[in-house]
């Protein structure tokens, strides 16, 4: 059976200095040689991939979380926010002093406030040229532009959980995979649409079953993605929650964590 | 959709939409089938297997009581999927016969395909 591996990229195929180690490299080439198809399966949307990293010819890509599904040059899938749902989570946002942005295929947009407040979040993570890490388009209205597919905010005043208890229901908030104060950090997606949806989409457009999915994780949006595939591996990064219910865990991504895991499961 | 009436082999009549009446004739009937063999029967066949596989997968869902948010995403891929395999046909027309109908001047194949375009985009 052909077997298609899923991959989330920040801190499980690249690190958080932006970094990817040669022995993944080595291996996603090892495993598509052998016949595997290679797919990535990420909360960045498609624009704020790295774009030496889409240099690697990837059988599909789930970004935004799910809601943006291609294979090859063609577009599979898009889920694209109600304008008038992210307009009151914008006003809402806002009573409780989050900073937020919202992304999409075309772009990711802030206001100007939020994204000098953004500024200097990144450099106070220890991120000294967050212009370069991050193309923000500058909007009085973020909730007003074309194709938004998903969001984050970050320094709310109150936790995700509360947050999740306010929004719409049409909105799910989970807690962002980065940064120390992720609690009161989120990543914005729709109900029904998460990292699962986007695997189902591309496999039943490639006419493979669901048992032929691998997946390697390391955050809370992996949750889903990780209990879908056929064996969801976390990373020895991971955190225990998401190692709770993960069929395998493999080494960190500092210890070669992809390779290892691909060897153990003789992918390669 | 517009009824069509065959008086004979020849000449027949349209009548639109609005009541209005279209009589004419072809030369030659056997010039408006189209019977050319399109380039990508095969792609719109796996196409069109996978989408009903996906639809079975929708199903499978709905019997397992996913949660109605997912089943609703997954319903609008598959309609996604139906929609592309959609586009493919209509171009995979475009290039077969209507570009013919235009050298030859074929009216009634470009009327058909101004049907389907209506048909088909929303």
């Amino acid at each position: 059976m052909k077997k298609i591996i899923f991959l989330d990229i920040d801190g499980t195929l690249v690190d958080f200095d932006s970094k990817m180690p040669e022995l993944s490299k080595k291996a996603l080439m090892l495993a598509k040689e052998n016949g595997c198809y290679i797919a990535l399966c990420t909360g960045r949307t498609v624009s704020s991939i790295y774009p030496w990293l889409l240099e690697f010819p990837f059988d599909g890509i789930v970004a935004s979380a799910g809601a943006y599904v291609s294979c090859g040059n063609e577009l599979v899938f898009q889920h694209i926010m109600e304008r008038e749902k992210l307009k009151k989570l914008a006003l809402l946002l806002d009573s409780y002093h989050a900073s937020y942005m919202f992304q999409g295929a075309k772009g990711a947009y802030m206001n100007e406030v939020n994204k000098s407040r953004l500024q200097n979040y990144m450099i106070s993570l220890g991120f000294h040229e967050p212009e370069e890490k991050i193309k923000i388009t500058i909007s009085d209205h973020p909730y007003d532009m074309e194709q938004i597919e998903s969001g984050v905010y970050f320094g709310a005043k109150e936790d995700v959980f509360t947050i999740q208890k306010i929004v719409d229901p049409y909105f799910k908030i989970t807690s962002a995979s980065f940064g120390p104060d992720r609690k009161y950090t989120g990543e914005i997606t729709c109900a029904g649409v998460n990292k699962a949806t986007g695997m189902q989409i591309l496999m039943e457009h490639l006419g493979l079953p669901k048992e032929s999915s691998i997946a390697f994780g390391d955050g809370p949006n992996d949750v889903e993605m990780l209990q879908y595939a056929g064996i969801g591996v976390a990373m020895g990064n991971a955190e225990e929650d998401l190692k709770l219910l993960a069929d395998m865990i493999t080494d960190s991504i500092t210890e070669n964590g992809i390779y290892n895991g691909f060897l153990k499961l003789g992918i390669i | 959709m517009a009824k069509e009436t065959f008086l004979d082999a020849k000449e027949h009549t349209h009548i639109a939409k609005d009541g209005q009446e279209y009589v004419h004739s072809h030369d030659d009937q056997q010039k408006h089938r189209h019977e050319h063999s399109h380039k990508n029967t095969k792609a719109v066949i796996n196409r069109l297997s996978r989408a009903s596989g996906h639809l079975e997968s929708v199903k499978r869902m709905v019997e397992d009581g996913k949660d109605c948010s997912e089943v609703l995403i997954q319903l609008s891929a598959v309609i996604a999927a139906l929609n592309s395999t959609g586009k493919v046909i209509l171009k995979d027309h475009m290039e077969h016969c209507i570009v013919d109908a235009v050298e030859s001047g074929d009216r009634e194949a470009i009327e058909n395909l101004n049907k389907a375009i209506d048909g088909f985009i929303k």
